[in-house]
């Protein structure tokens, strides 16, 4: 069994010292920690660099249209709630294109896991603000600064009812992979916004703003209680990383009247003939 | 001789039109030929809407515009219907409802109301109307009364009764109405099934082993994913609501390439938002069925009227170059054909496929003997990966071997960039025309699976007819009843791509005019593309209604003076 590792060289897009490649490591660590079997794990993507990541890491993916990773990857689980599914993407892929299943997927609760690159800036389309840049942030595009508000991420997952709300930096990288191999265990939708640096254009959101800004969790907070949660998402001067909030609750599978427990994967349910020629003797429900 | 009664019913959404529209129709073709459609305004209540159910001694699948026998259910269900009012025409209904039918008009009073009431229950009233009518036209009874024991058995035992009583009232007095329109009984006849289109495409979607649907809904294309859940738990289907367009094809997208046989079904505008996704579906090759329902556009245009004004959408929707398959049903057989073909040809080549229908088509009631689907359909293409399995592999097929995640021991990388064989994002210009030149080469594949219109006709070949989708009943009738004409109709149920082998035809042809049911004649523009010639005439109609058969013959009839 592979550990996510490819045997050959591969030429990877990211910028030197960008944060993607100690995320690259701490997401193989992970998946290899939990010992899940490569073929029975798939990630979907968007666009932007850090959706890239699935190219670099051995095992199924669909990486699709910017914005759509969390639609593709919520269809993939429902079809095959056996694998273990991986919605990555940046900020702006993640928040932004595809905010509107963001939403309605924390409702739809899909059993898989939500990774966001969080660097507060667009990378691929070459510095613009990102839906988590800080008001007063200069770009190529705002050229006196973010005016808009940022979107906060763990607040708007919580208000959502999300079961499982994550934050990691990639500075800490024991940390954050402990976070991912915790998100993959839970049952149902789990999102992990990360941060990290994007050291070609966001000159003010450093690996030092983030050390000094951030803080990590300890036992003694109590993560299945909501309020708690919250206000550690408010708090926008400390920002908490690990899980403020996490609790059981039934997921896509448990929830959707399809399943009945069967849990078996599509290409192995096959339609009988026969039945089929029973509705075509009475096609209309009340005849 | 072909003749033919049309029957209406107005009233307010709500008051039961479909009901009675079911109970006729479904009585009626158990004995003799009939057809029926519903025109209706976009809200929820009250309005005025109404039904025709247009009964003949030949087979019929196509409305008239003039009225022979109207069925008011209330004091404003008059004026829109004026127009078709002529001094044949006989207007029934309550008093009070008769009072604005102008003086020029026969009308007769008939208290429906009352002959509920006198069964039991003035929600009686439809059954008895529905009576009156099965009394005029000389219905059988034991079907009706069949009908109506099996609409309201569950309902208990009195309800039956009432509903029984009501009937045989309201048949009583149509019986014996002196204005009651001539019979009209085939000679031969054998029981027929009535379906809408929808009812038809629902079976070919389960036929064609649909498992997965994701929609977002709008009229008309919703039916399809209601009708789809009622049949859920019998055929293991997952329907999930999608929070809008864009998520419900990228949804389906995501379930096939998870090994499922994945739909959405849509209108025009839904379907716009899901363009890109049909992209994504062309370059990483992952299959999609596409239900299309047309309504007049632009943007919410006519929300709950009809017209074929999106082939060209559907046609060019998504940026870049890459196979398609679309199919327009024309017969209700035609509906359970393409939509389980569908599954099947998407499986085959990794394309997306449309079926383009429209609310015409798919809430019309029209007859066929018996359906039967092809079991073949349900075939699948999917294989088990090897450990070293390459999803965009140059396979000597011409296809690259469709992998699932999950099953095999090889990984199923799909990309939205140009990618290698093996799935990875490349920017080679070499590896870019030879996967490019992959994806279109199936163009070529597909095309001894390209469905051959329909010909009828005149054997000559020399003035054609050329039309597709819902058009095709009311251009057949048409047809037959002027052979004078000497007319070949040449019926589209596959518009694209179209068969290579009707350039014979087509070139050879005098002359060509394309029937259209939109304003610029968009499939006509295709013919001309297609097959370098020049289509003479369009006829085309873009009110929102579908043709109507006295309307049809006329414009036709103005071409051959």
């Amino acid at each position: 069994m592979s550990n996510f590792e490819f045997n050959h060289d591969i030429d990877m897009a990211w910028c030197p010292g960008c944060g993607n490649f100690p995320l690259r490591n701490i997401l193989i660590k992970a998946l290899t920690e939990l010992q899940l079997d490569p073929t029975q794990v798939v990630f979907s993507s968007g666009i932007g660099q850090a959706a890239k990541m699935p190219q670099y890491v051995d095992a199924s993916y669909f990486n699709g249209l910017h914005g759509r990773g969390l639609a593709v990857a919520s269809a993939i689980s429902a079809v095959n709630p056996k694998l273990t599914v991986i919605a990555e993407g940046g900020d702006g892929d993640m928040y932004g294109e595809g905010g509107n299943h963001l939403i309605h997927n924390i409702r739809r609760n899909p059993h898989l896991v939500h990774i966001v690159h969080n660097n507060m800036v667009y990378g691929l389309t070459k510095g613009q603000a990102s839906p988590t840049s800080p008001i007063g942030l200069v770009t190529p595009l705002q050229l006196d600064g973010v005016y808009n508000q940022p979107i906060n991420p763990m607040a708007l997952a919580l208000a959502m009812g999300a079961t499982f709300v994550a934050r990691g930096f990639s500075g800490d990288q024991e940390k954050t992979k402990e976070l991912i191999k915790a998100a993959i265990l839970h049952n149902g939708y789990a999102i992990i916004d990360i941060f990290h640096p994007c050291v070609t254009y966001n000159k003010v959101n450093t690996f030092a703003w983030y050390k000094s800004h951030t803080f990590w969790l300890d036992e003694a907070h109590p993560k299945t209680n909501k309020e708690a949660a919250m206000k550690l998402a408010l708090d926008e001067e400390r920002l908490a990383c690990g899980i403020l909030y996490q609790v059981e609750g039934k997921a896509y599978p448990q929830r959707h009247p399809f399943y009945q427990g069967n849990l078996t994967p599509f290409y192995q349910r096959k339609r009988d003939p026969k039945d089929i020629a029973k509705l075509f003797n009475k096609p209309k429900a009340h005849s | 001789m072909r003749e033919s009664i049309s029957i209406v019913l107005s009233g307010e959404a709500g008051q039961g039109l479909q009901t009675v529209e079911e109970f006729l129709v479904e009585t009626l073709t158990q004995e003799t030929y009939v057809f029926s459609s519903k025109e209706v305004m976009s809200r929820v209540r009250g309005g005025n809407n109404s039904v025709e159910i247009r009964v003949s001694n030949q087979p019929i699948q196509a409305l008239r515009y003039t009225i022979d026998v109207l069925f008011l259910f209330n004091d404003h269900a008059l004026e829109r219907l004026l127009p078709r009012l002529t001094p044949q025409t006989i207007i029934y209904g309550e008093a009070p409802f008769l009072k604005s039918v102008p003086s020029q008009y026969k009308t007769k009073e008939v208290a429906f109301l009352d002959l509920g009431k006198q069964a039991g229950n003035r929600l009686y009233e439809n059954t008895a109307m529905f009576g009156y009518i099965a009394g005029m036209i000389g219905a059988s009874v034991e079907n009706a009364k069949a009908i109506i024991t099996k609409r309201f058995n569950k309902r208990g035992e009195d309800i039956v009764t009432g509903n029984l009583k009501a009937f045989d009232l309201g048949y009583d007095l149509g019986r014996q109405d002196p204005d009651r329109p001539k019979e009209l009984k085939p000679t031969h006849f054998s029981p027929k099934k009535a379906l809408t289109g929808n009812d038809v495409l629902s079976m070919g979607a389960v036929a064609g082993g649909v498992n997965y649907v994701a929609a977002y809904p709008m009229s008309p294309g919703t039916t399809l994913m209601t009708l789809l859940e009622e049949k859920s738990r019998d055929f293991e289907i997952l329907v999930e609501q999608a929070e809008d367009e864009i998520a419900a094809l990228n949804m389906v997208l995501g379930a096939w390439y998870a090994g499922a046989r994945a739909l959405t079904t849509t209108s025009g505008g839904g379907f716009a938002l899901m363009t890109e996704a049909v992209s994504l579906s062309g370059i990483t090759e992952t299959p999609a069925v596409i239900h299309v329902a047309q309504r007049p556009g632009p943007a919410t245009g006519l929300p709950t009227r009809t017209e074929q004004a999106d082939l060209n959408l559907v046609l060019y929707a998504g940026h870049g170059e890459f196979p398609r398959m679309i199919f327009a049903p024309g017969r209700l057989e035609d509906g359970v054909e393409v939509m389980s073909r569908a599954f099947y040809m998407a499986d085959k080549y990794q394309i997306p496929v449309f079926v383009l229908s429209d609310q015409y088509w798919l809430e019309s009631m029209s007859q066929v003997d018996a359906l039967d689907f092809n079991p073949k359909y349900l075939e699948s293409f999917v294989v088990e990966t090897k450990r070293d399995y390459q999803r965009y592999a140059f396979d000597k097929s011409g296809i690259s071997p469709r992998g699932v995640p999950g099953f095999g021991l090889g990984y199923v990388k799909v990309d939205s960039d140009e990618h290698d064989e093996a799935g990875g994002i490349t920017e080679s210009f070499t590896m870019r025309v030879s996967m490019q030149d992959k994806r279109l080469h199936k163009f070529d594949l597909m095309k001894k699976d390209i469905m051959e219109p329909l010909i009828s006709g005149s054997t000559k070949h020399e003035n054609l007819v050329l039309s597709w989708g819902s058009t095709y009943g009311v251009i057949e009738e048409a047809l037959d009843t002027h052979p004078e004409w000497d007319l070949t109709h040449l019926h589209f149920i596959q518009v694209y791509p179209l068969p290579e082998s009707l350039k014979d035809i087509i070139s050879k042809a005098k002359t060509i005019q394309v029937i259209e049911n939109n304003a610029t004649g968009q499939f006509a523009n295709l013919i001309q593309m297609t097959y370098g010639v020049k289509v003479n005439q369009r006829i085309l109609k873009y009110n929102g209604e579908p043709y109507h058969i006295d309307e049809l013959i006329t414009k036709m009839e103005a071409t051959h003076e």
